[in-house]
């Protein structure tokens, strides 16, 4: 088996060339919702709103941000910025875009990476379990609760965790990611205040993730251990449980991390319900503040940004799935 | 000699008939009992009284001759006027002043409300039939659009040059890089509410998966032998399209399908839910779960119960579709692929 | 979880039951995050989110409340667009004179803030203020009249480019007297000069001179890095959409003012969240509370409901321009068809008042003899056959010249009182044959139809400023592209509002403004629907919270909690 580093570089170079292709598509898809965010109706930013501001000044205003433009124009101008690195100005909240992705983006990235190693953790043992037990009582039980729960939508699951777990049983805080003292707090207590924060929305994305993930899991397995590879692992005497840790899981991990990465697309359209539900400040509530005040430059760059991490997350999982397919590896 | 793993035809057919029967034990719900329970989804009776009643409460009901209507916990029937106590002081009416002036079944009523009352008295069962039928017709066309959008798409794609579909691959996965929720609010906020526009951005925004599926099948088959024979014998391409390698890629589109209704009426709730999809006072499961997120504490069930019928619907939905893959598509219980029809 | 038995899985072909590695993995996995989850909430109490500060007396006092907005920002030139900023940046920087909150008698009048005093020429044209001498900024530097003159060019420079100023469009020049007094100088003399002159904070100009106007839009965010501020409060932390923490400025020239050390409010989108966490005993205060929740905290004893005026009318507003709405009369008779008080005792649950007028009952200039249409159905069906509506189908609704009257009522989707409202008035106009149709639109969708006269009715509501200037909403020059939706048209008021606009005082404007109210009674352009008060919740122990309908937080410095002595 010459898995050569020329086999390598091919499929790295595959790699690259659908990540280019994928980048071209939004950057497509990001000019589309660009212009058709114009047939928005209303006028950007709640200041035009207020009937007392006479009709000079609120074009004054339009001015100064650069709405009188001609759309192509204002189109090249942001494109430009983009290229820069200047997202825009935040027409509601009065400041650089890039700041406020810089501020939230780090909450979402934890909310879904903490959903995802719920998924993760939970799928992958959920599904060998039930792998070990294929077609047994215990497995069909579990076919029917991962079904169950995986068809629950997360912004219901999210309201309902809150209302038992925060309100009718006081365990965990009804929303927001820290308490109100939590910068006199230690670090270790701030940690642990986070991860208290972190719970209930964690669960509602990741629990049905990983019931989802689980089914996946569980069929991986059960492929992998009726290759011949393992059968004749099998014959040679080790034990079934080692055979599946193993063989079976790691070639099963290859499609399983490319899982995580699709995972995060799915789980990143989860967070803008959840995090307007707990009041999470993630990139998920801003744009969806932005969309409610029409504050185009915000809601672009937080579409963008969404984007740009399902992106990332993709193409880490093929990645991923390169290095761990043994097929690819030295024997 | 591969091990074929021991799953028998009778286990997978159960989760096929559990998925139906619970899929038509809903839609019969929602299309036949209106029928029967009646009451409007948007009467209020009588907020300061009535509304926000637990699930299983009953109230009696008393009608004025000028056209309004009292509940009260209890009413006590004197001489020459009826008291109604639970009102927020003991109110007194007098019996003259009572619709076709007498205690006859125009005046004194009595209302139960099986799921309870939202705060503004309204029945959450009624409330919950309507959302219903909105919701199931939303997801019901949504597939349909996606299916008329991806099924040509899919194989045309499947069908074409390498180059060709090389290119619209990448176009397809850049395109759902996307969140699905994001483009869902954006386009909503554009369009008018209403069934109508729901179905539209939600078919434009989920047709991806099942034309990837598509695509996927049509080239797989386009190599195996009775396309090549069907092309030797003189079959034109969309001959062979039409004739062969659809009717195959019907069967994982079906699955696809029913994973796709279950999506779109999640979908649908959660941009009412937003407050971008259908507006009430209309009812639809997503909007209930809305109003019931500001009655939480004091009325659970005004949130729980759309919600449970959301996710009922949707796993009656996702239980077809596994049933189905159990069935149709065997690839994914290990055994070697089946031959081709 | 016993193996073996039942299970015919593909290991169990020639090995014994797998005491599997992978399930004790499992275990080991699950058992992990709950313990995680579990320690974490062992770790905090498991009892809420509970500030600390209110269980032990010795630190000093602080108070904790909710906000549905974030504060958008702390330069008020760029960022007045919410009521939550204004209410902070209240707290932060100074007014020459303070509005009091005393207009339901008379005109406002002004207590002394930067400003201890002031006169005015003989002219009426030139208004001085004498400053204290012991206000400073926060890091120390003296306020003086430079601040006030340089302010008031930064609020009329076109390149920033403030929303309200053309409130400053009649003065020319405000001169530099000395640096504690300050002289405005007005092109002319009428009704709110004093109110114009003094609208707006004072803004440290011996730092925010640094940037150029021109570039002050561009970079909104510096302010906020380089804050000195001058009232009772400064701005300790600002972490955007989760919280901003007041806290006392030992600078300011009132030492007994504030009485708390720290406010904090929590930013929570979600105003039922704001109830859990006051019931659980996380939060202080909580205001924008809604009525039904109010009446569920009032039976409470450790909570307390401050309920409050605003300067806030709810109304229908009739499109003109289409028939039958063009008829004063057929307005009268829908007016009289709706209950209003029901809809008030329904949706309010008495924390409202049913509205007569587009100056609101607790506004001086309101005329106290006007009372609102009763609620006459009966009246209302005969007004509709006299002008040649009847039922001639039997369908229940009313037809004239084979037209029906159906027509579509709508309202924006956020305003949860609003949509009930709507589906409670159009069961009312059933009953005298009128079908309307309920339809709630997302709120800038709905703006814009209205300025553009698309609808048949809507359902809306004014804040009134004391300025009492009722031409954006009446005068018929605001239909088109203003804020008269209904495209209202009557020669009489557009003289009567310009001529009160004109006023050389307020008390003088009196009269039109009566007579104004007057036809606006009888013609009905819009329904008058109710006059909605604010709640706030507030713990029994914070003490002296007296809100009122300029600022919930108006008397923000003067709140304290019972344990503390002042």
């Amino acid at each position: 088996m010459a898995a050569s580093r020329d086999d390598r570089l091919i499929v790295i170079r595959a790699l690259l060339a659908r990540l280019t292709s994928a980048l071209l598509a939004s950057w497509i898809v990001l000019t589309a919702v660009f212009f058709l965010l114009r047939l928005l109706p209303g006028e950007p930013g709640t200041i035009f709103e207020d009937p007392r501001v006479p009709q000079e000044q609120r074009q004054r205003l339009r001015t100064i941000y650069g709405l009188d433009r001609p759309l192509p124009e204002q189109y090249v101008r942001w494109l430009g910025g983009v290229a820069r690195g200047e997202w825009g100005y935040s027409l509601s909240q009065h400041r650089p875009v890039g700041q406020i992705l810089r501020e939230t983006a780090p909450n979402t990235l934890l909310l879904s990476g903490a959903a995802l190693l719920l998924e993760l953790g939970l799928g992958l043992a959920l599904g060998v379990a039930a792998a070990a037990r294929a077609d047994s009582v215990a497995d069909r039980g579990m076919r029917i609760l991962s079904i169950t729960l995986w068809s629950l939508p997360t912004f219901w699951l999210g309201l309902m965790l809150m209302a038992a777990f925060a309100v009718a049983l006081p365990l965990f805080p009804p929303g927001a990611m820290r308490s109100v003292d939590a910068d006199e707090l230690g670090l270790g207590r701030r940690v642990l205040d986070l991860l208290w924060h972190l719970a209930l929305p964690a669960a509602a994305i990741g629990v049905p993730a990983a019931a989802a993930t689980a089914r996946f899991v569980r069929s991986t397995v059960l492929e992998r251990l009726g290759e011949p590879f393992v059968q004749s692992a099998r014959a040679r005497g080790l034990s079934a449980g080692r055979v599946l840790w193993t063989h079976a899981l790691r070639a099963g991990l290859a499609p399983i991390a490319q899982l995580a990465g699709l995972s995060l697309a799915a789980l990143l359209s989860g967070t803008i319900a959840v995090e307007v539900v707990f009041g999470w400040p993630g990139i998920g509530r801003a744009t969806y503040d932005a969309l409610v005040a029409r504050d185009y430059p915000l809601l672009l760059a937080g579409t963008a940004l969404s984007a740009a991490f399902v992106l990332a997350g993709s193409f880490l999982a093929e990645l991923l799935q390169t290095w761990l397919d043994p097929r690819l590896r030295d024997a | 000699m591969p091990d074929t793993p021991p799953t028998t035809g009778r286990r997978r057919t159960r989760a096929l008939r559990a998925g139906l029967a619970l899929l038509a034990t809903i839609v019969a719900a929602v299309a036949l009992l209106p029928a029967i329970w009646t009451r409007s989804p948007d009467r209020q009776l009588d907020p300061a009284v009535a509304g926000l009643a637990r699930p299983g409460s009953r109230f009696d009901v008393v009608h004025r001759a000028d056209g309004s209507t009292l509940a009260a916990v209890a009413i006590e029937v004197a001489a020459s006027e009826v008291v109604l106590q639970g009102q927020p002081r003991p109110t007194r009416i007098a019996i003259g002043d009572l619709a076709g002036g007498g205690l006859g079944p125009q005046a004194l009523d009595s209302q139960f409300f099986p799921l309870g009352s939202d705060e503004f008295g309204r029945d959450v069962a009624a409330r919950l039939l309507a959302g219903g039928r909105v919701s199931l017709a939303v997801a019901g066309w949504t597939v349909l659009l996606i299916a008329l959008v991806a099924l040509p798409l899919g194989a045309a794609t499947g069908s074409a040059p390498p180059a060709v579909d090389r290119f619209v691959l990448r176009a397809l996965e850049g395109l759902q890089a996307f969140p699905r929720l994001f483009l869902l609010l954006g386009l909503a906020a554009i369009v008018r509410p209403g069934v109508l526009s729901v179905v539209l951005i939600l078919g434009l925004t989920g047709w991806i998966p099942m034309a990837r599926l598509v695509r996927a099948e049509v080239r797989g088959l386009r190599n195996r032998e009775f396309v090549l024979a069907a092309r030797s014998a003189g079959a034109g391409r969309a001959r062979i399209v039409l004739r062969h390698l659809l009717p195959n890629a019907l069967a994982p589109a079906l699955i696809e399908a029913s994973l796709a209704a279950a999506s779109a009426i999640v979908s649908e709730a959660a941009l009412s839910f937003l407050g971008f999809g259908l507006q009430p006072p209309a009812a639809s499961w997503g909007n209930m779960i809305a109003d019931g997120r500001t009655a939480l504490t004091g009325g659970w069930w005004v949130a729980f119960f759309p919600g449970a019928a959301l996710a009922l619907t949707a796993i009656a939905f996702n239980l077809v579709g596994e049933g189905l893959r159990d069935r149709l598509d065997p690839r994914s219980t290990a055994q070697p692929p089946a031959a081709p029809r | 979880m016993a193996p073996g038995c039942a299970s015919h899985g593909p290991l169990d072909a020639a090995a014994p039951p797998p005491r599997a590695q992978p399930a004790r993995l499992a275990h080991l996995a699950i058992f992990l995050m709950f313990g995680m989850i579990g320690f974490g909430c062992l770790a905090m109490g498991c009892s809420g989110d509970r500030p600390r500060a209110s269980a032990k007396p010795a630190r000093p006092s602080i108070a904790v409340g909710a906000t549905i907005a974030d504060l958008s920002g702390v330069n008020e030139l760029l960022a007045s667009d919410i009521q939550f900023t204004t209410d902070i940046l209240d707290q932060l920087f100074l007014q020459l004179l303070s509005e009091q909150a005393d207009f339901a008698e008379h005109p406002p009048t002004f207590a002394p803030e930067l400003a201890t005093s002031y006169d005015w020429s003989d002219d009426h044209r030139a208004l001085t203020f004498h400053l204290r001498e012991d206000a400073v900024w926060s890091d120390g530097v003296p306020i003086t009249a430079e601040d006030v003159r340089w302010t008031w060019q930064a609020q009329v420079s076109p390149e920033i480019a403030w929303s309200y100023a053309d409130l400053k469009d009649a003065i020319t020049d405000v001169e530099v007297i000395d640096p504690h007094t300050v002289r405005y100088h007005f092109r002319e003399a009428y009704a709110s000069q004093l109110l114009d002159a003094v609208e707006g904070k004072i803004l440290p100009k011996h730092i925010w001179s640094r940037i150029p106007f021109a570039e002050w839009r561009q970079k909104a965010d510096w302010f906020r890095d380089n804050l000195v501020t001058s009232g009772p409060f400064r701005l300790a932390t600002w972490r955007p959409a989760e919280e901003v923490v007041l806290e006392r400025n030992e600078r300011y020239f009132d030492p007994a003012l504030p009485k708390l050390h720290k406010v904090v409010f929590r930013v929570a989108p979600d105003a039922a969240t704001h109830v859990e966490q006051l019931l659980a005993g996380a939060l202080d205060f909580a205001c924008g509370v809604t009525p039904g929740d109010g009446a569920r905290i009032a039976t409470r004893s450790d909570l307390r409901i401050v309920a409050f005026d605003n300067r806030q009318y709810d109304y229908i507003s009739w499109n003109e321009l289409r028939a039958p709405f063009d008829d004063p009369e057929i307005r009268r008779a829908l007016t009289l068809s709706i209950d209003r008080q029901a809809l008030v005792d329904t949706l309010f649950k008495g924390y409202a008042r049913v509205a007569s007028s587009p100056i609101p009952s607790n506004i001086w200039a309101h005329d106290p003899e006007l009372e609102p249409l009763p609620y006459d159905p009966a009246a209302a069906r005969r007004i509709l056959a006299q002008k040649g509506f009847s039922d001639g189908d039997g369908d229940g609704t009313v037809e004239r010249d084979g037209r029906p009257f159906a027509f579509e009522l709508t309202t924006n989707s956020s305003n949860r009182i609003r949509t009930a409202a709507l589906v409670m008035i159009q069961e009312q106009l059933r009953k005298v044959g009128i079908a309307a149709t309920p339809r709630t639109i997302e709120i800038h969708a709905l703006t814009e139809a209205n300025t553009a006269h698309d609808f048949d009715a809507t359902v809306s509501g004014w804040s009134i400023d004391t300025t009492l200037d009722l031409k954006p909403y009446f005068h018929s020059s605001a239909s088109a592209g203003g804020y008269n939706f209904g495209s209202y048209r009557n020669a009489e008021v557009d003289r009567l509002l310009e001529a009160a606009r004109r006023a050389p005082t307020p008390e003088a404007a009196l009269p039109d403004l009566l007579r104004t109210q007057q036809i606006l009674h009888a013609e009905q352009p819009y329904t008058f629907l109710w006059e909605p008060q604010r709640l706030c919740a507030v713990r029994a122990d914070l003490m002296d919270v007296r809100p009122n309908s300029i600022s919930a937080y108006f008397n923000l410095p003067e709140w304290r909690r019972r344990a503390t002595t002042d």
